[in-house]
């Protein structure tokens, strides 16, 4: 029993987090620059965070994942880190040769009050910056926000350095897909592609970090959005925005600058998401649905019709990001099933907390919503009122483990299982594959608990 | 570590040694430099020996059908500290296999000429490396097996050879008699891993 010290009994705590439901923000950053094609991210800081950083982005992956740091002494932590930044920059083009280096800052760059934009000036300057590279940056100090943040921060951040306004608008739609995995930015892509929608999809991390065995290793793989193509979302007709915490910044910023209308949409997870996905997509660029997605849905509603009495009742309790967490509340209550804890450790506001209940009123339990909650304070909203599942990233393995309760993970960090980096969770496929998780889940339960008489053989 | 110990003779007169508990022979050393240092207590030594002859002749099978697998093939380290390195090359050797690239992040003059004393001609010796040298040179030499850190595993992995990390946080030891034996089976199984057949420069 690791969690053995958690007790069932909750009190009010206001200035303790045990065990956070969330990252920091440069993880959110790091990971989105890497959905830049040729991108080699950046942490204005000191050498620790950027470690730390990578090695979690590395594990979840199992990817290599590529950056830089300022490595801060503690001269620079007095003074500032320009002359650090300065060099690295030098540093970077003359040796990993990237198309452009974005920078974000960390906890410490940001209490010093480092400038980046006037750091980058000076290497401008001073032919730091070889002609048709870039230095972007994104502000991403951690004592606000998640690696939501940042990772938003950061999407932003492309469309303020790149995005143009044209004479004319183009056929394409921006999609900017929000925090989630390479998996599902491909999906997204192919939903797109089988509608026969040109899109521009900003950050893209898919071919970046679930790429092949190539027998090489490539300091810039094959994904990722290019730099032509931020420039052209300026002159997209539309941007759809999934997920209100990791997207809207980016849509509304290329809404003011170029004119470019959004709509803001859940993540599409389950049925109905991905249904308001496609009709939206549908209006905005005037096409038809193909069959072969008409299809891949009808073979959802099957599954779930021909499973639904496994999933009725069953109460869950989710731990994870604002987006996630909202648009997978509406699938399992679309299940039929009850979400009964929902926790973020991730400052999503008000606005995020009543559409959460708004989504569970019907689910007939009490339902405990905490914004800005931990881990510890979930695992104790477990106790007091047991669930059926569990849904998070893997430290939730642990409560999993305590409580006996089976266990889907689902968010950042994965570090002890495959499959989130190649198999998606949105769309009618990830609809689908999501499906068999739970009930894999459930049912692995039920067997391993039935006596001799009730083991059933059909399910 | 040595810094500390330094501080703790120079504060409290406490002598230190420098030892590795890392591979048969730096491990033996280890017992013996202990040992030796109690002059006046010779059973020590004495104790040391027969520790370090059941521990050996316990391992020493299970070591030798490793060896078999292994011999031959050819290794590439780079991790932070260079007396780490040492260690690795010395039982790297000791299951045949051949070192074609050391390098460390901390290393210092003292170090590496240690390392080119303890390598052959043609070992490429590096120091603070970059992952786009180390790959280069580690595809150059055909290095079946990678030692590095975290975030090094993946890039083995994309260039199909195998790697075995040394990081604080493994619940595996790799110290002592017994961490020999954990070693060598690790390395053992990822460089005869059949998987490495599949990756595109190596299939024929
Ligand atoms: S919270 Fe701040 S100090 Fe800690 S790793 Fe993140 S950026 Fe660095």
């Amino acid at each position: 029993m690791l969690l053995k010290h958690t007790t069932k009994e909750i009190m009010e705590r206001s200035a303790l987090t045990v065990n956070p439901a969330k990252t920091c923000q440069p993880i959110g950053a790091m990971y989105a620059a890497l959905g830049i094609h040729g991108c080699l991210p950046h942490s204005h800081g000191s050498q620790g965070c950027y470690a730390y950083h990578r090695s979690s982005l590395t594990r979840h992956y199992k990817e290599p994942v590529m950056a830089a740091t300022s490595a801060f002494t503690e001269g620079s932590s007095v003074f500032g880190g320009q002359a650090n930044l300065l060099q690295a920059i030098d540093n970077m083009f003359t040796v990993y040769k990237p198309d452009l280096i974005a920078v974000h800052t960390t906890c410490l760059s940001e209490t010093i009050g480092d400038d980046i934009p006037q750091i980058v000036n000076k290497a401008v300057a001073e032919g730091k910056v070889p002609a048709g590279k870039y230095v972007i940056h994104a502000n991403t100090p951690s004592y606000v926000g998640s690696h939501v943040t940042g990772f938003s921060n950061m999407t932003k951040a492309m469309v303020d350095y790149f995005a143009e306004t044209g004479a004319k608008k183009n056929k394409t739609i921006n999609i900017v897909p929000g925090y989630v995995e390479p998996s599902d930015m491909e999906e997204i892509r192919r939903i797109c592609d089988a509608m026969g929608i040109p899109i521009i999809m900003f950050p893209d991390t898919s071919r970046v970090l679930n790429g092949p065995l190539t027998g090489r290793f490539h300091m810039y793989p094959a994904g990722g959005v290019t730099i032509p193509e931020l420039r052209q979302t300026g002159q997209s007709m539309g941007t759809v925005a999934l997920g209100n915490l990791a997207s809207t910044a980016a849509a509304f910023a290329l809404d003011a600058k170029c004119k470019v209308p959004y709509k803001l949409l859940d993540l599409p997870i389950g049925l109905h998401g991905t249904d308001m996905f496609i009709d939206i997509l549908r209006n905005i660029a005037g096409v038809n649905v193909p069959d072969s997605l008409t299809f891949e849905r009808g073979q959802m509603v099957d599954i779930i019709s021909d499973m639904h009495q496994y999933f009725y009742g069953k109460k869950v309790g989710l731990v994870g990001d604002p987006d996630q967490l909202l648009a997978l509340t509406k699938f399992l209550v679309s299940l039929d099933m009850c979400p009964i804890h929902i926790v973020t450790g991730t400052p999503a506001g008000k606005k995020f907390t009543a559409e959460l209940r708004e989504a569970t009123k019907e689910v007939p339990c009490d339902v405990n919503i905490k914004v800005e909650g931990d881990m510890y304070l979930f695992h104790q909203l477990v106790k007091n009122d047991p669930v059926d599942l569990l849904i998070g990233n893997s430290y939730v393995k642990y409560i999993a483990k305590d409580e006996d309760i089976p266990f889907i993970r689902h968010g950042f960090p994965i570090f002890d299982r495959i499959g989130h980096s190649y198999l998606p969770t949105v769309g009618y496929r990830g609809g689908i594959l999501f499906l068999e998780k739970i009930l894999n889940a459930l049912m692995d339960r039920q067997d391993r608990d039935a006596t001799d008489i009730n083991m059933e053989l059909v399910m | 570590m040595t810094g500390l110990a330094e501080t703790m003779k120079e504060k409290y007169g406490i002598p230190f040694i420098r030892v590795s508990y890392f591979g048969i022979e730096d491990m033996a050393k280890a017992l013996y430099d202990v040992a030796g240092h109690f002059k006046e207590q010779p059973e020590i030594m004495e104790k040391a020996r027969e520790l370090v002859r059941s521990e050996v002749t316990r391992i020493y099978p299970e070591l030798q059908k490793i060896k078999a697998r292994v011999c031959g093939k050819r290794a590439a380290i780079y991790v932070g500290g260079a007396f780490k390195a040492f260690s690795l090359i010395k039982a790297l050797r000791y299951l045949g296999m051949e070192v074609v690239l050391a390098g460390s992040q901390t290393g210092n003059e003292k170090d590496y000429e240690i390392l080119r004393d303890m390598c052959n001609d043609g070992t490429i010796i590096l120091d603070d490396a970059n992952p786009l040298e180390l790959s280069k040179y580690i595809i150059e030499k055909n290095a079946d097996l990678f030692i590095g850190g975290v975030k090094e595993r993946p890039i083995a992995y994309k260039m199909g050879i195998g790697f075995c990390d040394h990081n604080h946080e493994r619940k595996t030891p790799l110290a002592g008699f017994e961490g020999m034996l954990n070693f060598a089976e690790e390395v053992c199984q990822t460089v005869t891993s059949p998987v490495w057949q599949f990756a595109p420069h190596r299939s024929p």
